[in-house]
């Protein structure tokens, strides 16, 4: 079998993926970008092209900035990019052993693990660590789709994978009926459907106020939106406001969904405790405390949001230097101003690398194909900082609401630690906080260990709905920092594959 | 709690290097007889091979040419029963053992013979300790197997012996420790042992880690690729390496193998194993698709309905392999009261871990039986012969793992 | 359960593929996932190997692997991750799946 070879291979549609697609074409670069969906956009502009195309008159329910993504699409289609939809990235392989890495000649330069997000490195420090090297096409990425498993090379490879939404682990999350707010949000967007009511959304963050209002623009008066931001959180997100007015709309575009949401007359609670799902075969009813009482509310549909954490398996797989971000309550890969990574030739880009959100995203996305075409000679210093100047001014407005938002919808500990021992905080292998919790304080020293003893972490999502949990959990019990306790060691396939389509691949050649 | 930072309670007799499967046997072992015992161990991302083990009690093709091997593992299957039973009593965990006898499938004509070969041979060394086995052409062989998947078309046959069995060797680990630890054992995580000084005066020894000293009377060196380093600080040599071993799980389905094959068995909880190579890779633990290829392709071979099943999951390890593949058991000469424990087959191994070997170290003295185990012999000519000549690994077919 | 936006009958009908669910015909628009038929159904996709408990789909992304029914006869298929095609046999997953025992080739 001959293997496809690229200048870049770029895992992810999404807004990153799109915009650094852009600049690696417009610098000639032979690029392939491999999307696990049918169509481009990510989860930001899910199924954008047919909305605007097929059904314009749900556009409104979206608003302008789904809507904006029709545009972008179009380009990205154009720019020339081998856009294969439908594919599912399940490896990548770095060939370069890790002895001789260590013994590189032509290191990429001392990382420093950023203490905060990548952008405090600020954008005129020269923190760009990669010299110009002698990539060779010694990055190979392993897919599936509908036909069976590929394989294609790449001299670089970027990591464009987004977010997903935090996992909740309440008592009743598993019941059918719970769902994610995005979840809904990807029924109106691919399948033009509506929960059927009474549905509560239950949570924090900007998401939660965003669907709400789509679903009343839908027809769709939620029974009770519950907010979970804990009062404390007001007073320290309060501090860092100054900076986020600097940032472009967002907080005007979250008062107006506030103010539309409170002229619905929807019943609204503000920090609730204590939330449980209630249901024997399905969710029936969402209990919580909220203003010194306890509430009640019956529905058929309960979704959840505690915000949004890197979609980050993939570049977890690769071994990348990584870190815990204390505000933002994930793991977040070291990366230099560009998105370059620790590992030579392996970038990651948007949210995936942090959350930024998805006009972040955009420009992080064309930082990356500037830094991918330059290491591959397209283009020169002088050309690359030029281009990147207006990106980076831009990057680092959208930055500036983020110390705001995520110290003001970070979740309360409640929503990430469970306290009730019975509450699952595996869902594939049922694994709950209790078991978690007790071999947590028998001594077991980190998520890996607790994987082997507990089966936690052990089924087809691979860690991905309980990997935090996990962490934060573990380092609650031994009085540890999430940093120190670490998260689980992911090992490829990051997405099942079948026994005969791994046979039938052949040995990767130039490895 | 103990988060492996406070001192030690009890003055320990034993202080044990290593919390995989061979020091946390050791541990239980050494409780078992009343002994206070303490394990040292690394943090969560230490090299583990307790953590990729392939989880058989195998027995079919161990020790060719060195008969004393053989037996030491053949008594192991045969206490296998009651440790299952004793780990079941002191931690209520049920480790999954079944021992109904395994399967090495030959996939041509070349290799059935030297299977045959192979398995003639250890009979003829086990002389009157006996050696059971059959050699399974392809029409035997589906009869036996009648309930199984359809054979591939390659296979040609495959030899048995009725000893070989498996267990879930991550229950297992779990449940060594939780018996060690239930007996009172200490259990100091999280920092690697970085220095083991005798005291002069043969007055015990003093451990070193990044987080203090400890003192112990005996020290048992259970730290598998660690003891290569760790060993030569109490005079004894064991120069093991890492021979990497890759493994494919694939999502559970309903029981499909009534019992464990050389390379796919399934587990109690009803995955698939698909394992497992033999890589000569450095310390470098990463998957590699090339490999995984390879173990793809064999397991496809024997079973074509494996095909269809997703791989969930799959892990690299390092085994720590001595130059002739054979344990080590030795007592240190030069400082009494140091014990040096290393294996591949630390599953396969942990009833006369537990049982025997635990037994001699608390006596104070290793037994002839384990004397061709003895570090001795990497003194002397064998160590430079011993990759070309392993008679532990003679005559092993190509492709066939190093069973645990 | 989800139901079509356009309940009203206001809306021309758009394209729309019908697939069995459980045995029951259900139908939904094109482009939709075999997911948003198991919600637009009310239906579980699975019951847990473990605990026999029920699961319908949670993130609708690919994520969770909460959706595993089976299609067409291949058991462990995520509902959210396929597009719903006429003609489909989707059902719901009890525990393990089977392997069948059907000769090679």
């Amino acid at each position: 079998m001959t293997v496809e070879r690229f200048d870049l291979a770029i895992v992810g549609a999404g807004p990153a993926g799109m915009a650094a697609a852009l600049e690696a074409r417009r610098n000639r670069l032979r690029t392939v970008v491999l999307d696990e969906q049918p169509t481009p956009g990510g989860q930001v502009w899910r199924n954008i092209e047919s909305v605007t195309t097929r059904r314009p008159q749900d556009l409104f329910v979206f608003g302008s900035e789904y809507a904006d993504g029709f545009s972008f699409a179009q380009r990205f289609r154009a720019c020339g990019a081998d856009f294969r939809p439908g594919a599912r990235v399940w490896q990548v392989e770095v060939a370069t052993p890790v002895a001789a890495q260590a013994r590189d000649p032509d290191p990429p330069g001392a990382f420093v693990l950023p203490s905060g997000s990548a952008l405090d490195t600020g954008p005129d420090d020269e923190a760009v660590h990669v010299e110009r090297r002698r990539t060779g096409a010694d990055r190979h990425l392993f897919y599936t789709d509908a036909r069976g498993a590929h394989h294609v090379a790449a001299r670089h490879v970027l990591v464009a994978t987004g977010a997903y939404e935090r996992p909740v682990p309440v008592p009743g999350w598993t019941l059918p009926g719970v769902l994610t707010c995005g979840a809904a949000q990807v029924m109106l967007k691919t399948a033009a459907m509506v929960p059927g009511s009474p549905v509560v959304l239950v949570g924090s963050g900007p998401l939660v106020l965003l669907l709400a209002v789509q679903l009343l623009r839908a027809g769709v008066k939620p029974a009770a939106v519950v907010g979970t931001v804990p009062s404390g959180n007001y007073l320290r997100a309060a501090a860092r406001l100054w900076p986020a007015l600097l940032a472009p709309g967002y907080l005007s575009k979250g008062l107006s969904l506030i103010g539309a949401l409170r002229r619905s007359g929807v019943a609204r609670f503000a920090a609730a405790t204590e939330l449980r799902i209630e249901g024997t075969a399905r969710a029936e009813a969402v209990a919580f405390r909220s203003g010194g009482r306890e509430h009640r509310i019956a529905a058929q549909t309960v979704l959840l949001h505690q915000g949004v954490v890197p979609n980050a398996n993939l570049w977890q797989s690769l071994g990348l230097e990584h870190y815990w971000d204390a505000a933002q309550r994930c793991f977040r890969p070291a990366v230099d101003t560009w998105g370059n990574t620790t590992l030579a030739g392996v970038l990651v880009a948007g949210d995936s690398a942090g959350i930024g959100g998805a006009e972040a995203a955009l420009f992080a996305g064309e930082l990356s194909g500037l830094s991918i075409a330059w290491q591959q000679r397209r283009i020169d210093t002088a050309e690359r900082d030029r281009r990147a100047w207006l990106a980076r001014r831009a990057l680092k407005a959208h930055w500036s609401v983020r110390p705001f938002l995520d110290r003001l919808y970070q979740p309360p500990s409640a929503m990430r630690v469970p306290a009730d021992d019975d509450t699952i905080v595996c869902r594939c292998e049922e694994v709950t906080a209790g078991e978690v919790r007790q071999l947590a304080l028998t001594g077991v020293p980190g998520p890996n260990q607790m994987k082997a003893f507990s089966r936690c972490g052990m089924g087809p999502c691979q860690g991905r709905m309980c990997g935090l949990t996990v962490t934060e959990l573990i380092a609650a019990t031994q009085h540890r920092t999430p940093s120190e306790v670490g998260c689980f060691r992911v090992r490829a396939p990051v997405l099942p594959v079948t026994v005969g389509e791994v046979a039938d691949l052949e040995r990767p050649s130039g490895s | 709690m103990s988060t492996g930072r406070s001192a030690y309670g009890a003055r320990p007799e034993f202080a044990i290097i290593g919390g995989g499967l061979v020091g946390w046997s050791i541990a239980y072992g050494l409780a078992r007889l009343g002994r206070r015992v303490v394990v040292h161990d690394e943090g969560d991302l230490a090299l583990r091979a307790a953590r990729g083990n392939f989880g058989q009690v195998w027995v079919q093709d161990k020790g060719a040419g060195v008969p004393a091997y053989h037996r030491l593992t053949r008594e192991s299957a045969l206490q296998w029963d009651d440790l299952a039973r004793g780990l079941r009593e002191a931690s209520g965990i049920d480790v999954g053992l079944r021992q109904p006898g395994g399967f090495s499938f030959c996939l041509d004509a070349a290799a059935f013979d030297a299977r045959t070969r192979l398995m003639r041979r250890i009979q003829a060394e086990a002389g009157d300790h006996g050696f059971e086995f059959e050699m399974l052409e392809r029409g035997s062989l589906e009869r036996r197997l009648s309930g199984a998947p359809a054979l591939g078309r390659k296979v040609v046959g495959a030899s048995y012996t009725p000893y070989d069995g498996d267990v879930n060797p991550l229950r297992l680990l779990r449940a060594l420790y939780e018996s060690a630890i239930a007996l009172g054992t200490t259990h100091r995580f999280g920092s690697p042992v970085e220095a083991i000084d005798p005291v002069v005066g043969g007055d015990g020894f003093e451990v070193r880690t990044a987080w203090g000293t400890a003192w112990t009377p005996q020290v048992v060196l259970a730290a598998g690729l660690g003891n290569r380093l760790l060993a030569p600080m109490v005079g004894v040599d064991c120069p093991v390496r890492p021979v990497r071993g890759q493994v494919l799980v694939t999502e559970k389905v309903r029981p499909l193998l009534p019992f464990p094959t050389a390379d796919i068995r399934q587990t109690d909880e009803g995955g698939l194993l698909l394992g497992s190579s033999q890589e000569e890779a450095g310390f470098d633990d990463r998957v590699t698709i090339g490999n995984a290829g390879a173990i793809a392709r064999r397991a496809v071979d024997t079973f074509p309905a494996i095909g269809g099943l997703r791989i969930v999951r799959s892990w690299a390890a390092l085994r720590v392999m001595t130059p002739d593949g054979l344990p080590v058991y030795e007592a240190s000469a030069s400082c009494p009261g140091a014990w040096v424990v290393s294996c591949h087959s630390g599953v396969t191994l942990a009833a006369v871990h537990v049982h025997g070997v635990a037994a001699a170290i608390s006596r104070g003295s290793l037994p002839s039986q384990y004397a061709h185990c003895s570090a001795a012999r990497f003194a002397g000519p064998a160590q430079a012969a011993g990759a070309a000549a392993s008679p532990a690994t003679a005559g092993k077919e190509a492709n066939v793992p190093q069973p645990a | 359960m989800f139901r079509s936006l356009r309940d009203d009958g206001a809306e021309a009908p758009r394209p729309e593929v019908t697939l069995a669910v459980d045995g029951e015909p259900c139908t939904v628009p094109s482009g939709a996932t075999v997911a948003a038929a198991l919600l637009q159904r009310g239906s579980i996709a699975r019951l847990t190997a473990r605990s026999g408990s029920a699961r319908a789909p949670y993130c609708m992304m690919g994520i969770c692997f909460d959706c595993l029914v089976e299609i067409d006869g291949v058991p462990n298929r995520q509902a959210c991750m396929v597009v719903a095609e006429p003609g489909m046999d989707v059902r719901c997953q009890d525990g393990h799946r089977r392997v069948g025992l059907e000769p090679a080739r």
